[in-house]
């Protein structure tokens, strides 16, 4: 009874992460020569985004009132509710680099950080691992986003370097330097998301906090 | 657009001089399960048994008001008591299989309608017994007594006969009440099945098995129907603060 509800949330989750992504990609591209810098459809997805946020919450406070859901079922209704609010959190951050990246679209800025590419293509694929962990409920997948965590911190800190002496240097382009830093942050803070989903998926197939690296403690 | 099967408009029933139900207007919905939750003696089962004028059985009782089934007067004077139970069936808290064979329980409405040839009778025991779950478990045995089967077995055997008489709507009272958490989870999927061919009105103390099965919920208190809604919204936004109260336990 209860499981085909949750076959139908798990499938309202993967719809929703799925426009997130498009909508990291699209606004990740704008900053890449050779692609358009219009970013309206980033903006048409974040309202179909928010819409799902408030249908998955309230289909989660149904399925908690009606069934009265315990141990796994509990679990994968709790971590579904977290997992949504990550991402709309997450889209929230594809708005973000968009207006970035709509100031600077067309500039060559880009070009000056090679990280960039790869802090961008680890991001989204950081996304892209943690929802698979949980559709699949594959935990050492997940572990391997939260591993992944680090690399991503560590070229948004060499970025953030390289900006820093850049400021220094040519103060005429700061405008574009503090879009450019605003986007690593948000790229960074997608990384983090990403790696609550995966640790929210650890909780859910073995129900073992790993946060704030609780496990480590145990 | 979800159609009304059976409506109550301004119901009031009295036994004797008491007073028991009050002004009380709520529909069954087609192919919904509807659930009716409240504390014991708030009048659920005397409401569910105006649905099929059981109430008639009671010299004291006395009703004012109308229930509607697809928009005809069930307490008209000159509405048939028997064609509104064949196509209103009941099923009880206890389960109350004939003593007689398996066979012969899910027949005897048909039988007694005196309308049906022996080959017709022979099919709807069939389906009826396969639409209540219950062919693969008896059908090697359809002669032997009705009171052999188990309690969830005679309940589900109650539920195919009252499906035999192919009725519109289905009023069960605490179905499985009576029964052991399996059986009862075996009645609550039935239900849901069955919803596709009968409109079903379930009276339930259990109000987990009403959160999980029906789609409408109707909260009875003191003989007044407080709240009646969809179930996701009555259970977790009641509009009336008593249906909050009763739900997370203050009273009842």
């Amino acid at each position: 009874m209860l499981n085909t509800k949750l076959n139908e949330l798990k499938r309202m989750l993967m719809e929703q992460a799925s426009l997130v992504e498009k909508m990291v990609i699209i606004s990740m591209n704008a900053i890449q020569s050779g692609y358009e810098c219009n970013l309206e459809s980033v903006m048409r997805y974040e309202d179909r985004v928010n819409r799902i946020e408030l249908e998955i919450e309230t289909y989660c406070t149904s399925l908690i009132a009606l069934y009265q859901p315990e141990a796994k079922d509990l679990r994968a209704i709790l971590m579904s509710y977290k997992i949504n609010n990550d991402l709309e959190r997450l889209a929230d951050q594809a708005v973000n680099i968009t207006e970035s990246a709509n100031a600077i679209c067309g500039e060559p800025i880009s070009e000056q950080f090679p990280q960039l590419l790869d802090m961008k293509l680890k991001s989204i694929a950081m996304l892209h691992k943690s929802m698979s962990a949980f559709i699949n409920k594959d935990v050492a997948l997940a572990r391997q986003v939260c591993a992944d965590d680090n690399e991503v911190d560590e070229l948004n800190n060499s970025i953030r370097k390289n900006l820093v002496i850049l400021m220094k240097k040519s103060p005429e382009f700061i405008n574009n330097y503090l879009h450019l830093l605003r986007i690593t942050n948000n790229l960074e803070r997608i990384a983090d998301l990403s790696t609550n989903i995966a640790e929210n998926t650890v909780f859910l197939v073995e129900g073992k906090v790993i946060k704030h690296h609780v496990d480590d403690e145990q | 657009m979800v159609k009304a099967h059976i409506c109550t408009n301004n119901l009031n029933l009295w036994f004797g001089d008491n007073h028991v139900l009050y002004d009380v207007s709520m529909c069954v919905f087609e192919n919904r399960i509807t659930a009716m939750i409240g504390p014991s003696g708030c009048g659920k089962s005397s409401l569910l048994r105006c649905f099929n004028r059981m109430n008639d059985l009671i010299p004291s009782a006395r009703i004012q008001g109308s229930i509607l089934l697809d928009e005809e007067d069930i307490y008209h004077p000159k509405a048939r008591v028997t064609d509104i139970r064949t196509r209103v069936g009941m099923v009880f808290q206890k389960p109350n299989p004939f003593p007689k064979s398996i066979f012969n329980n899910v027949a005897f409405g048909l039988k007694i309608q005196g309308k049906h040839s022996k080959s017709e009778i022979m099919d709807r025991v069939e389906k009826s017994l396969k639409d209540a779950w219950l062919w693969d478990e008896v059908k090697d045995r359809l002669h032997s007594s009705a009171m052999s089967l188990s309690g969830g077995q005679q309940q589900r055997l109650c539920i195919a006969r009252a499906l035999a008489n192919g009725p519109r709507v289905l009023l069960l009272d605490e179905p499985t009440s009576a029964l052991d958490p399996q059986s009862t989870a075996k009645i609550e999927e039935l239900c849901l099945d069955l919803k596709s061919k009968v409109s079903i009105l379930i009276v339930t103390h259990n109000i987990a098995q009403a959160g999980r099965i029906s789609d409408y919920t109707a909260f009875m208190y003191l003989g007044e129907l407080v709240e009646f809604g969809e179930s996701s919204q009555v259970f977790t936004v009641p509009k009336d603060s008593r249906t909050e109260d009763y739900l997370t336990g203050v009273f009842g």
